[in-house]
């Protein structure tokens, strides 16, 4: 505990002062910075080397800058672009507009994002596990043996997951008096999710070229980031047209057309389309057209959230997998629910008019894996809706007992049931032509290989 | 951004003048310039960047082990870093005459080249390389007006190239000129603050005594509160021969005067001791004579010998020069950091200069108290060795030894505040009151400092010395000889001892090891090993320098690089590919195995049915390019195949 604690605040302490030497100094300046701390160790003793002599002149260079550098670029107004989608692992790109309320030219501006501080907690630091505590990884991807011993795994990965995209510094054009440039930013978003963007940084750096000075524009806004998506071919999802219940209300537009079948009398939750108002006029209480229930495909796609420890990435790539499979598998002719269950069992239903693949695509990108509930929330979800589904492709996040009875439950109801089993590492899962493992950092191939 | 043109030069030279291996520096810099004039560079792969990052590694333990062998730590530490830029010379020379004009990080540490590539990890050493030059000229300590502008030269230079755009010159020109200023004015200040801070760092150092002792004059604990705390460092090794007891006392120094707390050499000087068949003679050898043997580190190869009493002669280690003290003192200066002497003694003989007046001097504030222990005790009517023997009883029965005092510094009283109230001390108490009584009594006596005997370690063999075992006791001139007079109760040693912590003996066999190896250091054997480090370093440098040639041999302009190692490279197909370009039909580095066939067997005269290659090019390209690779039972059909198709091929030719 003490040690664990003792470490987390080294490492703490450790992203602060490297996030503040990013922050307050160039390149060149964190090259004098090193320049410096080698002079002091090497001229500890001025009777023993001259480097003594080094590290005061490079003393007086850090100093001097610094104190040039309270000098803030002031008098900037600063505007951001930001479109409302990105997908993780795709370039996100956006102009942010700077006007210089000043009547002189600033040169050798930079804007960088102001992101959020990525430290995780203690609690969350304690709670995380090594990559290699959820099974054997292979050699390319184990980390380094001190970097595992000392934590700074875990610190990786969990700045990692909480960063969204790398901190950047964007080049500003020279700023005209009273004008105004336009900087295309460029940002690469890690993770799917909603992702804050709280201001911008303007910085500017002193006449020597070593510290900066930094002015923080406030501009809250947010962009919602898809999750990363493979290419898939369509998937062939078998299974017959079932009866649905309410009929028309799900297939506005196109498919199997409505057949009139007569009038009755209102019922509460009734669409108010559906209103005969003629009727009404003549016997003074709602009358409400009646349809004949139709028969259409209906497919879902369950994604399990149900995680162990050490199977965050696996989930993150179970999450892609969905989402590629909810950009593909739906047709005109067809209905795709998306169920998985967060804080509370989730279903989503797209196709037929009633909404596109964005929507399922913004359901997953805000999907938060749920370790402390039963894997059996999920099967009670999909069993409750499979008389009216034709088939079920599941994406998984490993095969354990109660998960192989969950498929085996959906097929002994009939239902073809096509299973996508994503794992950290090489898995032991005896795959038929409808059940199919991927492993992390080889999905893409894996897909492949089973949509060939 | 690369450093400018020049910038590396100058700082290699600069770093050359300053340690004064202009010679190797004025080369380097040529090899790191010339890349411009000739504009010949070369296509490094990842692992030719490995393998001079090597060589340079290899090179720099070189360094360690030659400096550490030949030289003391201190001094090999500050070496080392001066010669630092030498070592990592081949590496900036790889960068500089490489196309990437960059360094891959992988490259430089043996447990990242394993890892997958990143747009990060490369980088431009040129300006780390330059702070290099700049501190291995420091270290190298060459006390020049010229280090300090020289050096603000080239940073000022470095840094003309990393001003932002926009900023003014006239601007940077005045901060760097108030740097400059600023800087000179820093360091003077600095030299100054650190010669008052080791000024007042020694006196809190060693202001409460200890083990430390001077051949002049020992400064002393007495009064001094609180607990004394001494090392459990062990100082010296004694191993006596065959079938000798160890001596109980080595002794280092004698003073002769009393004066406000402190015993001093008074009027004594060190005079030269001869050196006879590899000996260094104190006294004619007498017949009683045998040898032990003492190890003792030699801070910068000088220092006192603690020797036992009635030693005529020390040998066995090279000094510059050893000399003597009629007091007993042996120093030597420019000697070895650990030698292991061996002391000629005798029980009987002693070689110490005989008494004078300043050995009866009584200091004139305790004469009275003294005076009167003395007749209490009936000292002044016993004859000398019968004297000693009753102070012995005196001490053994009335005090008691104890490293610790309470209470507000006695000052000038503390001898007598010992004697009279609290008798309790440590063994300068003992020592100092036995050596005025003994005076007071008209006996001649000494003050003498060095180490108690008393502890054997049975994992090293012989009796080894503390710190904590310094010790001091009297030495009076009794029978026309000086004999020793420890006075201090024989319960010291036990009360020492008490005070070991519990890992010391896990920190005893550090010790024990640290030892042998610093032993094998400073021994002859060293010759021959470095003998063998150089030829390994020959060797390897032979070995890295084919390599280097190899690498020469793959200029940019001529890169024609084989194609990477990859699955299925092993592929029999290609001796089919082989076959056929010998025959004229060779398969164009642009053209898909596909298209190759079909075109070939278009030829007339060719005699190669594209139909029945075609399964045997799919068996190769799902080997070749699926990652699932080709299955055993495929990977044998595709053998067979390609073997019957060449004995086809070659009976037909027949």
């Amino acid at each position: 505990m003490l040690f664990d604690r003792l470490r987390y605040l080294g490492f703490r302490l450790n992203s602060a002062l490297l996030y503040w030497l990013r922050r307050r100094f160039t390149p060149a300046g964190r090259l004098v910075l090193c320049g410096l701390v080698g002079s002091a160790i090497w001229g500890v003793d001025t009777t023993k080397s001259m480097a003594y002599q080094s590290f005061t002149f490079l003393l007086s260079l850090v100093l001097l800058a610094l104190a040039v550098s309270r000098l803030r670029p002031r008098k900037l107004s600063v505007r951001r672009s930001l479109p409302r989608f990105a997908t993780a692992g795709e370039p996100l790109s956006y102009l942010i507009t700077i006007e210089n309320l000043e009547g002189r030219r600033r040169r050798g501006l930079s804007l960088s994002e102001d992101l959020s501080d990525p430290r995780p907690t203690f609690a969350e630091f304690r709670a995380e596990r090594n990559p290699h505590d959820a099974g054997p990884l292979m050699k390319d991807q184990r980390p380094f043996w001190l970097d595992r011993l000392a934590g700074l795994t875990r610190w990786r990965k969990l700045i990692e997951r909480k960063m969204p995209a790398r901190a950047e510094e964007f080049p500003v054009p020279d700023l005209p008096p009273r004008g105004r440039v336009e900087v295309p930013v460029r940002l690469e978003p890690a993770r799917r999710g909603r992702w804050s963007l709280p201001g911008v940084i303007i910085a500017r750096p002193d006449p020597l070229g070593l510290a900066k000075a930094c002015v923080q524009e406030p501009m809250a806004q947010s962009v919602l980031i898809l999750p990363k998506r493979y290419a898939v071919p369509r998937l062939a999802l078998p299974g017959a047209r079932r009866y649905q219940q309410g009929g028309v209300v799900l297939s506005s537009s196109v498919g199997d057309s409505s057949e009139f079948m007569g009038l009755r009398d209102y019922r509460a939750g009734d669409p108010l389309r559906r209103i005969h108002w003629r009727s009404w006029a003549k016997v003074g209480k709602p009358v409400v057209k009646e349809y004949e229930d139709e028969y259409f495909t209906r497919h879902a796609l369950a994604l399990d959230t149900f995680i162990k420890p050490g199977q965050e990435a696996a989930f993150e790539e179970a999450v892609s997998v969905a989402a590629s499979f909810a950009c593909s598998a739906l047709t005109q002719e067809s209905l795709l629910d998306l169920l998985f269950v967060g804080a509370q069992s989730y279903c989503f239903t797209a196709g037929r008019g009633l909404g596109g693949t964005d929507r399922l695509l913004e359901a997953l990108a805000g999907a938060q894996s749920c370790p402390d509930k039963p894997f059996s929330e999920l099967h009670a979800s999909v069993a409750g809706r499979s008389a009216v589904l034709s088939g079920i492709v599941c994406v998984l996040v490993g095969y354990d007992e109660p998960r192989r009875e969950f498929v085996a439950r959906l097929r002994a109801r009939g239902l073809p049931v096509r299973v996508f089993v994503v794992t950290a590492g090489p898995a032991q899962i005896e795959e038929d032509g409808m059940t199919h493992a991927l492993e992390v950092g080889r999905i893409a191939e894996g897909l492949a290989r089973v949509c060939a | 951004m690369s450093a400018p043109p020049g910038l590396l030069a100058a700082a290699l030279l600069f770093w050359g003048q300053q340690t004064g291996l202009l010679g190797l520096a004025a080369p380097c810099a040529v090899l790191v310039e010339s890349w411009r004039l000739t504009g010949r560079r070369f296509e490094l792969a990842r692992s030719d960047f490995s393998r001079i990052s090597d060589f340079s590694a290899i090179l720099f333990f070189f360094m360690c082990a030659y400096l550490y062998f030949t030289r003391p730590a201190n001094e090999a530490f500050m070496t080392l870093s001066a010669w630092l830029p030498l070592a990592f010379v081949p590496l900036l020379a790889s960068q500089l005459y490489s196309a990437q004009g960059t360094v891959d990080v992988r490259a430089l540490f043996v447990f990242m080249r394993n890892q997958p590539a990143k747009p990060a990890w490369t980088a431009d050493i040129s300006y780390p390389y330059l702070i290099l030059c700049l501190l291995a000229a420091g270290a190298a300590n060459n006390r020049t007006p010229l280090f300090y502008p020289e050096m603000a030269l080239l940073i000022c230079w470095a840094l003309w190239r990393a001003r932002p755009a926009g900023s003014s010159a006239a601007a940077w020109a005045a901060l760097m000129i108030l740097t400059c200023a600023l800087g000179y004015e820093g360091q003077k200040r600095l030299a100054l603050l650190q010669t008052e801070v080791e000024k007042q760092a020694t006196g809190f150092i060693f202001g409460n005594g200890g083990a430390r002792i001077e051949p002049e004059e020992t400064v002393m604990a007495l009064g001094h509160i609180g607990r004394l705390k001494q090392s459990e460092r062990i100082a010296l090794r004694v191993a006596p021969a065959a079938g000798r007891q160890a001596p109980r006392l080595l002794r280092a120094a004698s003073y002769n005067a009393y004066r406000a707390r402190r015993w001093l050499a008074w009027d004594v000087t060190f005079s030269p001791v001869r050196e006879e068949a590899s000996a260094w003679r104190l006294g004619p050898r007498p017949a009683d004579a045998a040898e032990i043997s003492v190890s003792i580190a030699l801070e910068q190869g000088s220092g006192l010998l603690p020797l036992p009493a009635g030693t005529s002669a020390v040998r066995g280690f090279a000094a510059g020069a050893v000399t003597r003290s009629r007091l007993g003192a042996v120093k030597v200066e420019q000697g070895p950091n650990r030698a292991v002497f061996h002391a000629e003694t005798s029980r009987t003989a002693a070689f110490d200069g005989p008494p004078d007046r300043q050995d009866l001097e009584v200091p004139a504030g305790t004469a009275v108290m003294l005076s009167q222990i003395v007749r209490e005790l009936g000292l002044s009517s016993r004859r000398p060795r019968q004297a000693l023997a009753l102070l012995q009883r005196f001490f053994d029965e009335g005090f008691r030894y104890s490293l610790f005092r309470d209470g507000p510094d006695p000052g000038p009283e503390a001898l007598e505040e010992f004697l009279l109230k609290t008798r309790a001390g440590h063994c300068e108490y003992f020592a100092t009151a036995a050596v005025l009584l003994l005076r007071a009594a008209g006996i001649p006596a000494r003050f003498a400092a060095g180490y108690s005997v008393q502890e054997y370690s049975r994992l090293e063999r012989a009796w080894i010395v503390r710190d904590r075992h310094a010790h001091a006791w009297a030495l009076a001139y009794a029978d026309s000889t000086w004999v020793e007079l420890d006075a201090t109760p024989a319960s010291w040693a036990a009360v020492e001892n008490g005070r070991a912590p519990w890992w010391e003996t896990l920190r005893d066999a550090c010790s024990w090891a640290g030892y042998r190896l610093s032993l094998w250091r400073w021994s002859r054997a060293l010759n021959s090993w470095l003998i063998v480090l150089c030829a390994a370093l020959v060797f390897a440098g032979w070995k890295w320098l084919s390599a280097l040639k190899a690498v020469g041999s793959r200029p940019l302009a001529a890169a024609n690089a084989p194609p990477p190692p990859g699955p299925g490279r092993d592929s029999p197909w290609y001796d089919v590919e082989q076959r056929l370009a010998q025959e004229g039909f060779a398969r164009h580095s642009w053209e898909a195995g596909g298209s190759w066939l079909e075109r070939i067997s278009a030829i007339p005269g060719s005699k190669v049915e594209a139909s029945s290659l075609r399964s045997l090019l799919d068996l190769h390209c799902r080997q070749r390019f699926d990652p699932a690779g080709l299955a055993a039972a495929d990977r044998e059909a595709l053998d067979a195949g390609v073997g019957e198709w060449l004995r086809g091929r070659e009976k037909l030719a027949r």
